[in-house]
């Protein structure tokens, strides 16, 4: 047990609700100028195309979407915070830089925190909803083991309502083998994380006769800071639905709670507008004439694409010759600042950068 | 047996009506239209759904306030009744659409009043033979009312157009004019009344004034420390809330917990239902709370900040001893609490300078005068509105109709002088309850056009009251007892060992 609390005093040493650490480390990775909106719209899980680059280029997508209810305030508290404590500057309004103090931080956030590598914000955008699935689905099964009929059920949402209604239609379990089966899906799936204390989770179960804790009483009972307590608790959410997703013998139940949600198109739909153009042969330039609206805007769809789409062609916009150019330029560089890369790879220009770092994502610089 | 008790076992496993409900149901069954005043506590909601299994067709439920329709619906579905809707702006046009496409095929319609005015709806329900009209909470209807509803005064018109259906008008909190404005607006020719008395005699009153809000606040945390639970705490301010849980942990009390309106969805019904099953003791909660919660025992109420209104302070102390055995519903007060009081009267309503927004808003854009919903998020940013602000604004240029934008801004300019005019006298009201000498059940009685009839032992602390009988610390069965072992309180959740 003294291991689970160790995550938890060591945010305490350092005085830091945990949510600044994260912000910290999103500034660090994001290297360089950027603003803090950008990270309120990548934690927030905002589909712009400049958020989804950001995502991809600079290695976020384990924060992608990890903290919706985020309120504006909190952010800039940290990011003041962050700066009296000399872990960032202020470089221009709004606009911060990670110091070296800063950068050591956050180089060892993931050794700090090891639970963080079960954190998969881009894979299970929708963790939200399996979570609702799962507590709805254990009331449930509670219930009908009690043989209790009357109850108010914690998930108010109809979709909700309506999935466990038809899961547990189409199962025709009876009622021990259904219990039963959640029951050691979920004991299995939490045993098999070494990295989060189980009763993160468990604590939030009602059942027939005990209702389940809100987040914030979960936390103070497990006397742990509340921004920490809400991305343990997402990673685990996260490693189950990965636990489902991976092993559908085992865990049937889980994998289908996990079901067809795990990361699905991000495509925005002006994006979507402009693929469908370019797949009837249109050039870039005619789509933006046809949809008036500006070239860069196209361009920043087209990188969009080439972020999302798995085999997404950019032979028409960058020459082979121009994309190794810019591969050698960016090992060179060792950054995905596309100033510097552009320095040793002149005769591309950022839209072409842009696209090749896009295809080759995080294996290009390691 | 006869019909209605048998439902009332079979259908809705309870044992024995309450006061007034077997009187109402029957006079509903009997094809009277029936006006009825049943106190709070006393399930208003029976006397519509219980008929419902008799009669022949669909009930129609006109109710005013979203969330207490949210949860009237779910309670019927629990019930196990699959044949219920509600027609609500939570809709999308689409779920709209495909619930108005099959509305003969409830038994139970839920409404709210604007979405009478919505094309096609009324239209929709002129097809179904409707067997009950009723109307929730219809002191709505009354400009006297305390919570008046512009388009509730349209439900006489409507009624007419859907061929003079069976209603049945319900409340639970109306003075003698409001229940005559009632009768008047719905065009009733003959109906049949039923009054019943507003006094709750398990409730003991108390009001305790202090100097200053430092020893208010003391008082509160002695008598949260020293009441016998489970009670509710009510405040005015999220704020004063959150602090005084925050304090009243600090002293080591445990199971204490805060509700507002603010919560997400999830931990609203949490710590509703943990505050019904008995793993807390105490809510500190704002006035969104209490609202459908059907706990019987509830033991206390302490308002740290006084209602507004004798009305809404009559319905949140009548959340204690459902179950009929003593209770006590206790008023704190000090002086300094009437700015924050007239502050929430005036906030109710925009003010001069919101108005001017609006109208320059407006003025720059025309299309707006045409369809002020469509421009919802960018008025309420020009002028400042809050959500009631908004919602008060919207009502009343929907259900009024005006030749120009301009006589529009004066009309509302003048309800809105008379609505605050006629809310501070409310709120004078109030407050000569607190400073009263008089018996505090008299008062409330003859605020209702009551006399009262009996002494009662336990009455009140004009009359003489001894507050050890409400000491104790005895309280529900659990306060939250958590395992320290993840696995066994997991089987204890699914598996129920
Ligand atoms: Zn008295």
């Amino acid at each position: 047990m003294i291991f689970w609390y160790n995550f938890n005093s060591r945010v305490m040493l350092m005085n830091l609700p945990f949510i600044h650490l994260v912000i910290l480390y999103c500034l660090y990775r994001l290297d360089g100028d950027r603003s803090v909106s950008s990270i309120y719209h990548l934690l927030k899980g905002k589909k712009s195309a400049q958020t989804l680059q950001d995502v991809h280029l600079f290695g976020l997508t384990p924060f992608f979407k990890t903290y919706e209810s985020l309120p504006r305030p909190l952010l800039m508290q940290a990011a003041e915070h962050l700066a009296q404590s000399f872990f960032i500057v202020e470089s221009s309004p709004l606009h911060f830089q990670v110091t070296e103090k800063g950068r050591k931080q956050a180089e060892k956030f993931f050794d700090d925190f090891p639970f963080l590598s079960y954190l998969d914000g881009w894979t299970y955008q929708k963790a939200d909803v399996f979570w609702e699935r799962l507590t709805l689905l254990v009331q449930v099964v509670s219930n009908l083991s009690c043989r209790e009929t009357q109850y108010v059920p914690v998930q108010k949402n109809p979709e909700t309502q309506q999935w466990v209604k038809n899961f547990l239609k189409q199962k025709s379990f009876n009622r021990r083998e259904i219990s039963r089966g959640l029951y050691t899906e979920l004991e299995e799936g939490l045993s098999s994380n070494h990295l989060v204390d189980p009763s993160v989770l468990v604590l939030r179960l009602t059942g027939a006769r005990h209702i389940g804790m809100t987040a914030g009483q979960a936390a103070k009972e497990l006397q742990m800071e509340e921004t920490l307590y809400h991305f343990q608790f997402l990673a685990l959410l996260h490693h189950l639905m990965k636990t489902g997703r991976t092993n559908r013998r085992d865990f049937p139940i889980l994998y289908e709670l996990a079901g067809e949600i795990v990361r699905p198109c991000s495509l925005t739909n002006s994006a979507k507008i402009t693929m469908n153009f370019l797949r009837k042969g249109l050039s870039l330039e005619e789509v933006a004439r046809i949809r008036r609206l500006k070239i860069n805007t196209i361009q920043d769809h087209i990188v969009e694409l080439a972020l999302n789409v798995d085999g997404f062609d950019i032979s028409p916009y960058v020459s082979e010759e121009c994309e190794n150019a810019i591969i050698a330029a960016a090992r060179k560089a060792a950054s995905k600042q596309l100033k510097q890369i552009r320095r040793y790879a002149e005769q591309a220009d950022y839209f072409q950068i842009r696209l090749v770092l896009a295809k080759y994502g995080d294996e290009l610089i390691t | 047996m006869k019909i209605v008790d048998k439902l009332l076992r079979d259908k809705f496993q309870l044992s024995a009506f309450r006061p007034g409900q077997r009187e109402v149901i029957t006079s509903v069954l009997e094809g009277f239209h029936t006006v009825a005043m049943l106190p709070t506590g006393t399930g208003k909601s029976l006397c519509y759904q219980l008929p419902a299994y008799v009669l022949d067709g669909p009930v129609l439920i006109v109710s005013p306030l979203l969330s207490l329709m949210q949860d009237q619906v779910e309670q019927i579905k629990i019930k196990g009744e699959k044949r219920v809707c509600a027609v609500n702006s939570f809709l999308s046009p689409q779920e709209k659409a495909y619930v108005l496409s099959r509305l003969d095929r409830y038994k139970f319609i839920f409404l709210s009043p604007e979405m009478l005015h919505g094309e096609g709806v009324l239209e929709r329900l002129k097809k179904l033979s409707i067997a009950l009209f009723v109307v929730d909470e219809a002191h709505c209807i009354s400009q006297w009312g305390y919570d008046f509803r512009p388009d509730y005064m349209k439900l006489g018109q409507i009624r007419k157009e859907l061929g003079n259906p069976l209603t049945l008008s319900l409340t639970a909190t109306a003075t003698r004019p409001v229940i005559n404005d009632i009768i008047r607006s719905l065009q009733l020719d003959e109906w049949r009344e039923f009054i019943y008395s507003v006094d709750r005699p398990n409730i003991a009153m108390t009001v305790e004034t202090f100097a200053g809000g430092k020893e208010k606040r003391e008082r509160l945390i002695e008598l949260a420390g020293s009441l016998r639970g489970p009670g509710i705490i009510y405040f005015s301010s999220k704020k004063m809330a959150e602090e005084t849980a925050i304090s009243l942990r600090e002293k080591g009390m445990a199971g204490v917990e805060i509700y507002h309106g603010n919560m997400d969805p999830e931990s609203r019904v949490l710590i509703q239902q943990q505050f019904i099953k008995g793993q807390l003791q105490c809510i500190c909660a704002t006035s969104a709370f209490g609202m459908g919660i059907n706990k019987e025992n509830v033991r206390y109420v302490i308002h740290f900040h006084m209602p507004l209104q004798v009305e809404s302070y009559l319905q949140e102390i009548g959340r204690a001893g459902r179950d009929g055995k003593e209770s006590i519903a206790i008023l704190l007060y000090s002086p300094g609490d009437d700015a924050l009081l007239h502050q929430l009267i005036d906030s109710e309503f925009p003010d001069k300078d919101q108005l001017a927004y609006l109208a320059r808003f407006v003025q720059q854009v025309p299309e707006a005068a045409q369809n002020l919903r469509a421009y919802e998020m960018e008025i309420c940013r020009a002028a400042g509105f809050t959500e009631t602000q908004w919602r008060v604004t919207e009502d009343y240029y929907r259900s009024h109709s005006f030749r120009t934008f301009e006589q529009f801004l004066r009309q509302y300019t003048v309800f809105i002088e008379k609505r605050r005019r006629f809310k501070r006298e409310k709120f004078l009201q109030m407050k000569a309850y607190v400073h009263s000498p008089l018996c505090r059940r008299e008062q409330i009685l003859h605020y209702f056009g009551e006399k009262k009839t009996q002494k009662k032992r336990l009455c009140c602390d004009i009359c003489g009251l001894d507050m050890e009988r409400y000491a104790g610390t005895a309280t529900d069965a659990a306060v939250a007892n958590s395992s320290p072992d993840w696995r066994s309180h997991l089987a204890k959740i699914i598996l129920g060992s």
